[in-house]
């Protein structure tokens, strides 16, 4: 992005006006990516229960059904197909993979309520302009968008542990992982306070990845070279899933079992089969 | 101009064309998505001035350090400190959400009073002094035994509870048997001088060996469990896993054994078997040992090749483990049942304690350790409920601290007298305090100061206190203070401390052994505890939040040890019953004890399953005509219940799963839909109900 920096007026006396030079600087645009190691991750589901309490995901109702809950965080149990004692299982923690190219929830949204931030290449969501029509769950090939179907609800005293940066989403709005937008903001306020345009890699860190007990994800710049997430995604059991798409999603998976890295082009839904006879 | 009738369709027809060229019907749609706003409905968020509390989690024994983001003074984020020496700063999904447990749907506001005896028999508040009057005239007259029922011995209230029933003459302290520490109070037993706390010393050993325990599901101390196996391509360290179902545990392991259901037993006598005859015990191990020939008769009583058909296992296996365990440099094996399963039996945990001793890891590096050599605790003389007389009690206290394992009602209510009355603590609406008499509760988790010591599995002791984050409710009632209204109401005289004043006592006998180290939660450092300038300083410490954790003790102590296994006196039979066990996860066997927002992990995805849903093997569910999603009936000697059928390839055939779990929100225990499936288990002589027979159809 380019933003005007400062008039250059150099030699402008002479030449006059026309001769005014307009330098603008590119300001450095980082690729916030993540990276979980698969063989890591024991499901123990931490990431999605701090990810629900930071981004103020109320809990479900009794109606609530694995169809109609939010979870923007959301651990996949995926087996191998094997049976006893053959069998093996991956948790696969899904939600958005923030796609780079020809976003597909981007391209069909009617509201511009999804938009891409060129600074950091997260996609966000805009509550206030969406409209409910769910093309975007539709189009999202991880299935990471989910549905208000009802006005969130929690019990009273709950009220009074929301998180304050972070707005809880009224019925009939789409929502999904933003990389905890929230924390994005308050380490940009803390940079400029203290004078600096770039963050602390250490002051932006999303929910899920500071708890995980088993610091199986890795989060941060792809743009930038020395970074950890850059340096762990050169492995060759680095995989993104459904990457045959080619919408470049900026969420990578690293697991040294074939299968798993074989099973991360397949569709996550269950075929009628697989629902029937599991 | 003459207006004819093609007139007027040609410009209702145009009208029609052009008004979806003109920006109106986008605009429309567009100004719907405000129109339809009701951000109304949507609660406000807290405002006010944001602050950092430290303190410690006391959902399960562990007693993770806890960092609190409080607006105005109120916790609306929790994470680990990161560093600390224990935990290594992890919070499980259960802490992280802690929380929200003091505004819990399920939470009792008030002393309540049952109306009779029924889990869904309505309420009525009732004063605390009335309640305590009508529990003091019962402790009177009362011709039974007065129980306190302490899933957690070793507490300051625990003292408190022992003191008191130690004055009556009809007083029964009694304890659930251990669960995570099995193994440790099994080879306790074992030990000739029972003065020595033992614990795990995971973090220099090479080899585990696990009879079930799940110890990469929060057993014990999670973050310690998860920096152990987090390190182990450099440690080297191996597990295996000896486990009828594919775990959380069983999955992650280097070898998993899925053995036949309930047959532990004899898999780790095969193991003894191994080691006995092939000469792999160690010289000084069998010295240590009184009764060896016992162990030798019940080890070599099954050849090889019946101990591979009860087991399922290959005897050829059974003999690569046992030579793996004698080859280690350091190796440990333990037991721990699966949270919703209950405990193994006596007999099957002597076996598996049998074999530290014979590998010779009791007392050695990487092995089974001291940790600490004390004179006799009062708490050891704590009864474990199994052993207490059937119909013996009649005014039952239950503690409202939660083991974090499951606990069968049934269990419970063999032990009552017909006439009985049962006062719960709980701070909520649980399974077992839906039976009580009265509820009068206690303060919820983060409510009140309560010392966290160190972790039974742990091999170096420790100490920080739980403070306060939230302000404690009048309506509630520690249990210090409400035995100290009982003890009055009934004439008796007991010196009950508070809690603040047995902190204050524990931190100047650490003071005065000036051993070990005290980490900060604040800033992340450590300081020698040679280095506080007094108690005091060291006491002020630990309540603005801290650790103190002591060297590890290195003491190596000559044991003897009695083991007194008998030999096996029925080979199981083979029968093509189903077979129900019971699961769980620690701390989330119940709606009561996790927050509401855990629905994440249950209700909203298939990570866990909610009660009332079991998982079989779709084999097992062709031969029962059974498909995903099915509503089936479960049947067993002890009752029958609908539940929600899920297919598994990870499950043994044969077997059946079933979720001891949260209900769906917003469940009552009234509701249909409330099912317990810990109610159709059988419990066994030994109080554990891990396998029941059962059947299962379609309805």
């Amino acid at each position: 992005m380019h933003n005007l920096r400062s008039w250059n007026v150099e030699n402008n006396t002479s030449k006059g006006l026309e001769n005014l030079i307009m330098e603008t600087i590119s300001e450095k645009k980082s690729q916030y990516g993540m990276m979980i190691d698969l063989d890591r991750c024991n499901g123990c589901g931490a990431c999605a229960v701090a990810c629900a309490v930071e981004n103020n995901v109320p809990p479900a109702y009794q109606q609530t059904n694995t169809r109609t809950g939010i979870t923007w965080m959301r651990v996949f149990e995926i087996p191998n197909d094997e049976q006893f004692p053959q069998s093996d299982s991956v948790f696969v923690p899904m939600f958005c993979q923030q796609c780079e190219n020809e976003t597909p929830c981007v391209t069909v949204c009617p509201q511009n309520a999804v938009e891409i931030d060129p600074l950091t290449g997260i996609v966000g969501q805009i509550p206030q302009r969406c409209l409910g029509c769910r093309y975007c769950m539709a189009a999202c090939p991880y299935h990471a968008r989910y549905f208000n179907w009802r006005d969130p609800k929690w019990t009273d005293g709950m009220k009074l542990q929301l998180n304050p940066d972070v707005a809880p989403r009224m019925r009939g709005v789409v929502e999904k992982c933003n990389f905890c937008h929230g924390r994005l903001h308050t380490a940009r306020q803390k940079a400029a306070a203290n004078g600096s345009e770039k963050i602390d890699p250490n002051d932006y860190v999303p929910a899920c990845v500071e708890s995980c007990p088993n610091k199986a994800i890795i989060f941060g710049d792809l743009e930038d070279g020395s970074s950890e997430i850059s340096q762990a995604i050169k492995s060759k059991n680095t995989f993104r899933f459904l990457s045959r798409l080619g919408t470049e999603p900026k969420v990578y998976f690293n697991s040294g079992r074939a299968w798993v890295r074989e099973m991360a082009e397949q569709a996550l839904t269950r075929t009628k089969k697989e629902e029937i006879y599991g | 101009m003459n207006i004819t009738r093609r007139n007027i369709l040609k410009l209702i027809g145009g009208s029609a064309v052009g008004f979806f060229l003109t920006p109106l019907p986008y605009k429309v749609l567009d100004d719907s998505s405000i129109w339809t706003q009701n951000w109304s409905l949507t609660p406000p968020l807290p405002q006010g001035p944001v602050s950092i509390k430290y303190s410690n989690c006391t959902l399960c024994a562990a007693g993770c350090g806890v960092k609190a983001k409080c607006v105005n003074g109120i916790p609306c984020q929790l994470i680990g400190i990161p560093r600390h020496p224990i935990d290594n700063g992890a919070l499980c999904a259960r802490g992280l959400a802690g929380h929200h447990l003091v505004n819990h749907p399920l939470r009792v506001a008030l002393p309540q009073k049952f109306l009779h005896k029924s889990p869904d028999s309505a309420m009525e508040p009732i004063s605390f002094q009335t309640a305590v009057n009508e529990i003091a005239s019962q402790i009177q007259k009362s011709n039974g035994a007065i129980a306190v029922f302490d899933q957690q011995p070793g507490r300051i209230t625990s003292e408190i509870y022992f003191e008191f029933l130690n004055q009556l003459s009809n007083g029964i302290y009694a304890t659930h048997p251990s669960r995570e520490d099995a193994t440790l109070s099994t080879l306790h037993e074992m030990i000739d001088k029972n003065n020595a706390k033992l614990g795990y010393d995971f973090e220099n050993t090479q080899l585990i060996v696990s009879f079930g325990a799940p110890l990469l599901d929060d057993w014990g101390i999670p973050g310690r469990m998860r920096k152990i196996f987090g390190k182990r391509k450099e440690s080297g360290l191996k597990l295996i896993q000896i486990e009828s179902c594919q775990s959380r545990t069983a999955l992650q392991s280097d070898v998993w054994l899925p053995i036949k259901p309930d047959t532990e037993y004899f898999a780790a006598l095969a193991i003894a078997n191994v080691l006995i005859k092939e000469n792999l015990v160690l010289l000084a191990a069998l010295r240590q040992i009184t009764d060896f020939e016992k162990l030798k008769h019940a080890a070599l009583q099954f050849t090889p090749a019946q101990y591979s058909e009860i087991t399922g296992i290959d005897f050829s296996i059974i003999r690569q483990t046992a030579n793996k365990l004698a080859q280690s440099k350091s190796a440990i094996v333990l037991s721990g049942p699966n949270p919703g399963a209950g405990p193994f039996n006596n007999e099957t945990e002597k076996a598996i304690a049998s074999l530290n001793i014979l590998i010779g890891s009791i007392g050695t590096d990487g092995g089974i350790v001291i940790r600490d050599l004390q004179k006799e605790n009062k708490n050891h003389i704590a009864r474990n409920w199994n052993a207490i007389q059937d119909h013996s009690i009649e005014v039952l206290f239950i503690d409202s601290v939660d083991s974090g394992y499951a606990l069968p009602w049934n269990l419970i209510e063999r032990k009552l007298q017909p006439q009985h009355t049962i006062i719960s603590l709980s701070p909520y609406l649980n399974e077992i305090a839906a039976h009580a008499d009265y509820i009068l509760p206690s303060p919820a988790p983060y409510e009140s100061l309560v010392e966290v010591p160190a972790h039974v599995t742990s091999n170096v002791n420790s100490f920080s206190v739980a403070v306060p984050l939230f302000a404690k409710p009048e309506t509630v009632i520690e249990p210090e203070n409400l035995f100290k209204l009982i003890t009055q109401s009934v004439g008796m005289q007991l010196e009950i401390p508070t809690t603040e004043e047995a902190v204050k006592q524990k931190a100047e006998k650490i003071f005065s052994t000036k051993r070990g180290s005290v980490f900060s939660y604040s800033d992340g450092t450590t300081k020698p505890v040679s280095e506080f300038l007094s108690a005091d300083d060291l006491c002020k410490k630990l309540f603005e939040g801290a650790a103190w954790s002591d060297k590890p003790n290195n003491s190596h102590h000559p044991f003897r040890f009695t083991l007194n296994i008998a030999a096996p006196k029925n080979v199981p039979k083979t029968t093509n019953s189903l077979v129900l066990i019971p699961q769980g996860w620690k701390v989330a066997v119940s709606s009561s004890s996790i927050s509401p927002i855990l629905s994440k992990l249950f209700q909203e995805s298939e990570l866990r399953e909610n009660a009332g849903t079991i998982s079989i093997n779709p084999e097992t569910a062709t031969r029962y005509r059974l498909r995903s999603n099915d509503t089936a009936l479960l049947e067993t000697e002890e009752g029958k219940m609908n539940v929600r059928v899920k297919l598994n390839t990870s499950i043994q055939p044969g077997v059946i799963l079933a979720s001891v779990g949260p209900a769906l929100n917003e469940t009552n225990f009234s509701d249909a839909t409330y099912n317990d499936v810990l109610s159709l288990c059988t419990i066994s002589d030994h109080g554990t109900w891990r396998i029941t027979q059962a059947k299962v159809s379609k309805i």
